[in-house]
């Protein structure tokens, strides 16, 4: 299953390039095309392997995790991720730094674990803002409410 | 020459100059092991400084602080598999995996020692070679640059652990991607789905941050602390002295990891990126056991890191010869150069001879002097990263991607293209498409393209602007050598097959006169 | 209790980072301009002649304007990504941006949405430029400007121009030389002057269209068989103009900075003068002789004026040559 479900992702990734195919120098399109093309008919060969061969499982086994941690572990990162041009990068460093420290504690977080994370949360964050803005003059997003 | 080589060794054995290379060395690792902030930036930075000093010193600290920068890339590629720059891309990949075996010290090592090998190898083709080597890296055209960004391809064929075709399936998506955005030859717009902001394309820095390290980073917070166990501390701690001389023990790999990095990086544009890359094929095909690649070799490390501090002295090359920039960081120092009123050229070492040699000497002290550095301040950094509790350092390692896909043009949509990618990276991976095969294409398209479309445009005068891709003399030796690193890993499977085949009936006999 | 004062901390980090934010944006008096920290964006990579030129003028704009000046990056498109940034950014003059001509007036002419039009920039001051030079191998057997026209008018198309990028001034100069000599060339863009450098000693072009700065960098490497500007450079008496040749042709990519459309008078004219003056140094002057820059000195009005210039030649050549979409 996994090289044919693979197989469609990497042609579907290839149609969206397609349809927006917009040539207006001579050149311009010539790589791309190559690239698509090659890669549209390798996917066929993975689907088609797929289809053929049903014992290869076509999964990979490293890095596998289950869908509640998976999932809750995206949802924090993208969370993190899209709320950077509101939050800032200080303030939703330090929120998120949080949340993220004390999510992965596997023992029920007491007040003072609580503050444990802030503190280490406001350390890390803090020292990485202060050092890229005020030392090496990086502007980092701020906060926009 | 050899006066001037000897004033420039005077000039450099002064405690002031030694301490000037030492504050270079030191603050161009610091900001090197920072992902987003690359060689370029922080030579860029340090210019106005130089303009309130003599030439000789300016140029010094400037040199210093770059040879450290790009030996301070290997730090978070090894620690926390961000490779900053490209130049470290094959650092991590056996990097990061002797870090999870808790011998994160000496893949550290390891790099300090091929970084030191590399620097000053490549110093020494700067000084003794420096124009036959030149003239030799103008031979190479459009057509030559396209087989080397091939030759970088096939790479795949020994990246790829599991199946071939998914890795060929991996280096085309990064050669695709590569094409969003303007097109380097010709000026199209591609492929932006309809934002302007794509028109730069997917820059490569929050790329490399994200098929690399966000992975990592979803793994580490979904699996919390039940097993996400950074550091196996089973391994018996090696003293020091036994891991340098391990490391040192390694000679045919430094020197030859050292001299591709010095080859690659006289060309201009492929430079650094290329040459950890091509290093790490090789030595990967020079190994007796090759399938311990990729999952914590050391060899690995050594070759890539070896290689990108070769291509600081070979960069030069082209630089101070002829006036052609090897890599960015050289663009900025030929500028100092020039403002100076020192016009890079043969009589430039004639001239100026003192000056020149001083510079180029004070890059082989500031390679010298990483080992120490690298060695005390890399290894505490190293302890300090490894102390971390795993609910800490996933978080830090967060806020540090997210710092560096937003600094190298500081723009929030980059750090959206990095978690988008990553994502996309660890999907990707579950059906066995790896996301080193990925950075691959992405790293070599535009090489390539460019590459393909100026070769033909170049030779439209022949009759046939394609043939020329096949009829120059080098273009033949790198066709040959393409075919030769496709073609090899499956040869080494083979013959490793066979062995073991030969090797199970002795078993079985083996069995037989016990029973 | 600990935690309580961790608590505190926090709360009184947060709350300083919003004031410091909130100050900053109130502060925005065309008259007591500038009140904070300026950045000077370039839409380029580091290491580029931009990159030379801004690092040369930021401590002197910084003395002329009392407060610090800090150069950052904002690289992509050839300079598109970030000028259309800068028509996104606060018109409060504290975010100035290198702008070069031809870019801002050919990019948006001929593609189809490069996120910003010529009029959302508002130019400062123009202060430098470097014209184009027609460059060939100095063991070339092209020796002058004629040599050359007659060799491509024998072989339509097969001599090679490598000049730096698409829809710049090397592309439009060699596009307009084509034009003014009825021949035709095929121009091929390198990735920026560095890349195109040696294919024009290897070889690998038959000439170059590039930027007067090269020709002292390459010394006699090269031969330089036309420069375009008006009359002959000073710093390169030996060097024939185009136009002594036959052809008017005298362009080149000017340098300045830019600020969004909708910024004060006031704000622009205070930048304006802080340029000029930074101009009239003669450290820099000296500095950017050296580099082979030309000095030049066009006001906000000037500038405009300048660009609406070329922007006619450009608009007339490449519609005649069925460039703009």
């Amino acid at each position: 299953m996994g090289n044919i479900i693979g197989g469609f992702v990497v042609l579907i990734f290839c149609f969206i390039f397609w349809i927006q195919r917009d040539y207006t120098s001579d050149y311009g399109g010539l790589f791309p095309d190559v690239v698509m093309v090659v890669l549209a008919a390798l996917s066929v060969m993975l689907i088609a392997r797929g289809v053929l061969w049903r014992h290869e499982s076509g999964w990979d086994t490293t890095g596998r995790l289950n869908y509640r941690d998976l999932g809750r572990a995206l949802i924090l990162l993208i969370a993190w991720v899209i709320s950077l041009p509101v939050l800032g990068y200080l303030v939703g460093g330090i929120l998120f730094f949080t949340l993220v420290a004390v999510m992965m504690r596997t023992e029920r977080p007491t007040l003072k674990n609580l503050a444990l994370d802030l503190g280490v949360a406001v350390a890390v964050v803090g020292v990485f803002y202060l050092g890229f803005t005020q030392v090496l003059y990086v502007t980092l997003p701020e906060v926009s409410l | 020459m050899f006066e001037a080589l000897g004033q420039g060794l005077l000039a450099n054995l002064a405690p002031s100059m030694l301490l000037l290379v030492l504050i270079g060395t030191f603050a161009g690792m610091a900001l090197g092991a920072m992902p987003g902030l690359s060689a370029t930036m922080g030579v860029a930075l340090l210019v106005p400084f130089t303009f309130a000093m003599d030439p000789t010193p300016g140029l010094v600290l400037l040199g210093a602080f770059y040879m450290g920068a790009i030996y301070g890339g290997s730090f978070t590629a090894i620690l926390v598999n961000a490779p900053g720059t490209p130049s470290s891309i094959a650092t991590a990949l056996d990097g990061y995996p002797l870090t999870r075996q808790g011998r994160s010290e000496y893949a550290i090592v390891g790099a300090t020692m091929g970084s030191f090998v590399g620097g000053i190898i490549g110093v020494v083709a700067l000084i003794f070679l420096a124009p036959p080597l030149a003239s030799f890296s103008l031979r190479f055209g459009p057509q030559e640059y396209f087989w080397v960004a091939m030759f970088g391809l096939t790479i795949i064929a020994s990246l790829a652990s599991g199946s071939l075709l998914k890795g060929l399936i991996g280096g085309l998506i990064g050669l695709l991607i590569a094409t969003i955005g303007i097109a380097p030859v010709g000026g199209d717009v591609r492929f932006t789905f309809g934002d302007p902001m794509l028109q730069g394309g997917v820059p490569l820095v929050p790329a490399l941050i994200g098929l690399f390290t966000v992975p990592e980073v979803i793994r580490l917070i979904a699996l919390r602390t039940r097993d996400a166990q950074m550091v196996d501390d089973s391994q018996k701690k090696a003293s020091l002295f036994g891991m340098v001389k391990d490391i040192l023990g390694r000679p045919v790999n430094l020197l030859r990891s050292s001299l591709i990095g010095t080859a690659v990086g006289i060309l201009p544009g492929a430079g650094g990126s290329v040459a950890n890359l091509v290093a790490y094929n090789e030595a990967k095909r020079a190994s007796k056991h090759p399938e311990t690649f990729g999952k914590g070799e050391i060899d690995g490390v050594i070759a890539s890191e070896s290689a990108n501090n070769g291509t600081v002295g070979g960069g030069f090359i082209p630089t101070l010869t002829l006036g052609v920039p090897g890599t960015p960081p050289d663009a900025i120092i030929l500028g100092v150069l020039l403002l100076h009123g020192l016009r890079p050229g043969a009589e430039l070492f004639e001239t100026s001879g003192s000056l020149v040699y001083t510079f180029i000497l004070a890059l082989a002290v500031s390679a010298v002097m990483m080992v120490p550095v690298g060695l005390i301040a890399g290894r505490g950094l190293q302890r300090g990263v490894m102390a971390l509790p795993v609910r800490y350092l996933a978080p830090s390692i967060t806020v540090l991607s997210i710092i560096g896909a937003y600094a190298i043009r500081s723009s929030v949509f980059d750090v959206f293209i990095m978690l988008a990618l990553g994502i996309v990276a660890y999907l990707l991976q579950r059906v066995g498409i790896g996301g080193a095969a990925i950075v691959l294409g992405l790293v070599l398209g535009s090489i390539a393209e460019t590459g393909l479309v100026q070769g033909i445009l170049t030779s439209s005068g022949a009759d046939m602007p394609w043939s020329t891709f096949f009829t120059r003399p080098i273009s033949l030796i790198l066709i040959a050598m393409c075919l030769i690193s496709a073609v090899w890993p499956m040869v080494q499977k083979r013959r490793a097959r066979r062995n073991l085949t030969e090797a199970a009936p002795a078993v079985a006999a083996d069995r037989a006169e016990n029973d | 209790m600990k935690s309580r004062r961790i608590f505190t901390s926090v709360v009184g980090m947060v709350a300083l980072a919003l004031t410091a934010t909130g100050c900053g944006a109130g502060g925005g008096a065309a008259a007591d301009f500038p009140q904070k920290r300026i950045d000077y964006v370039l839409p380029f990579d580091a290491g580029g002649e931009s990159d030379i030129t801004a690092r040369l003028q930021q401590e002197k704009l910084g003395e002329i304007l009392g407060q610090t000046v800090n150069v950052s990056y904002k690289p992509g498109g050839g300079g598109a990504l970030g000028w259309s940034e800068l028509t996104r950014t606060a018109p409060d003059g504290y975010t100035v941006m290198g702008s070069n001509l031809p870019h801002i007036i050919l990019q948006p002419m001929l593609r189809g949405d490069a996120g910003y039009t010529t009029e959302d920039l508002k130019q400062v001051y123009i202060f430098q430029s470097t014209p184009n030079v027609l460059l060939v191998p100095a063991d070339s057997d092209i020796q002058t400007l004629d040599d050359f026209i007659a060799e491509a008018e024998e072989n339509p198309g097969a001599i090679s121009v490598g000049g730096s990028g698409d829809f710049t001034a090397n592309h439009i100069g060699t596009l307009m030389l084509s034009d003014m000599a009825g021949i035709e060339l095929t121009y091929t863009p390198f990735s920026g002057t560095g890349t195109a450098v040696p294919a024009l000693l290897g070889g690998h072009v038959d000439a170059l269209m590039s930027y007067t700065p090269q020709i002292s960098q390459l010394g006699d490497q090269v031969r330089a068989i036309a420069v375009a500007t008006e009359e002959r450079m000073s710093s390169f008496p030996d060097v024939p103009t185009f136009a002594e040749q036959g052809y008017e042709l005298a362009d080149g990519a000017y340098r300045g900075v830019s600020v969004p459309e909708e910024t004060p008078d006031e704000i622009v004219q205070t930048l304006a003068d802080a340029f000029q003056e930074v101009n009239e140094d003669p450290e820099l002057i000296k500095a950017f002789e050296e580099q082979g820059f030309v000095l030049e000195n066009y006001g906000p009005a000037e500038a405009a004026a300048l660009t609406e210039e070329r922007t006619a030649v450009y608009e007339d050549l490449l519609t005649r040559l069925g460039m703009v979409p």
